[in-house]
């Protein structure tokens, strides 16, 4: 595949997008087209033009997936709202590492439409509990 | 009206998750013309809310004649703006309001911090006056569990 691989910007509450990436980067070494933008301090308007930034500034063929932390956040809001605005947008809310971790594993290598679904199954498959009593995991 | 909140960022995540479960509300409303003029937004809002409480996203216009008709009258609303002007030409066009909440308000164009972490610029300072002048109770208090704060502060 020549084309770029599909770019990554997190959108979250506080520092929590910029230490996502910090702990990917300690796992899997520095990582290209992958940044981060909280809303500390943002209005809604505020935080929608500098997500539209990010997105603006990518060439029209260049795919974008937004990440965001919590659904029906202010960050959640301003990417849904992007990517209603932008054909190479998708956003997916619930970020966690696992996901992150198979979006940088797997951008090169997949279309976005399977590089999607792929992750969303790992965030997913990474919560699990251990039971106490009968010691099974599920 | 259960809370009319005063939010730069309308619906987020301090509404749903801290001031929702508090007030519980039937239905939540945001009152904003250019919100509810741009179907994106719109759409976005509407799909936002805490599970089971409707959302909806209406002109100012609209927003009056459903609280003139009695629409909500048996209902608690957690009604949402996002400045003291679009609360003040409600009010100056017959919304019956006698308190509001001033939740969130950040650093943007124009605006200067009147308060640590609140941000206004002078037209909407001028428009707090005047809901203040026709008798409003205003409080400033980012969380439920926050102490309300009087506001706008008169510096001595």
């Amino acid at each position: 595949m020549s084309k770029a691989p599909v770019y990554g910007l997190i959108v979250t509450h506080g520092r929590l997008g910029e230490a996502l990436i910090e702990v990917v980067e300690h796992l899997l070494g520095p990582q290209q087209r992958l940044s981060a933008i909280s809303n500390d301090g943002l209005t809604g308007d505020a935080l929608r033009a500098r997500v539209a930034s990010v997105v603006d500034a990518l060439d029209s063929d260049e795919a974008i997936l937004l990440f965001t932390d919590l659904s029906g956040g202010s960050c959640d809001t301003a990417c849904r709202v992007t990517t209603r605005a932008h054909a190479k947008c998708t956003s997916v809310t619930g970020v966690n590492l696992p996901m992150l971790l198979e979006f940088c594993h797997y951008r090169e290598r997949l279309s976005p439409e399977a590089l999607l679904e792929r992750i969303v199954a790992k965030a997913r498959a990474g919560v699990s509990v251990l039971d106490h009593t009968s010691g099974r995991v599920s | 009206m259960g809370l009319v909140l005063v939010d730069d960022r309308l619906l987020h995540g301090r509404v749903t998750h801290g001031w929702c479960p508090s007030v519980q509300p039937h239905r939540i409303v945001i009152a904003d013309d250019d919100a509810a003029s741009d179907e994106w937004q719109r759409e976005t809002y509407e799909a936002s809310g805490p599970e089971g409480v409707p959302v909806e996203v209406l002109a100012l216009a609209e927003t009056l004649a459903r609280v003139t008709s009695g629409a909500w009258e048996e209902e608690r609303v957690l009604l949402l703006v996002r400045s003291s002007e679009t609360l003040a030409s409600l009010v100056a066009s017959g919304l019956p309001l006698t308190r509001a909440t001033v939740g969130e308000l950040h650093r943007a164009s124009g605006r200067t911090e009147v308060r640590p972490g609140l941000w206004a610029t002078p037209a909407e300072l001028a428009a707090f006056a005047r809901l203040r002048g026709l008798g409003l109770a205003l409080t400033w208090q980012g969380l439920p569990t926050d102490e309300p704060r009087s506001f706008p502060h008169v510096p001595d």
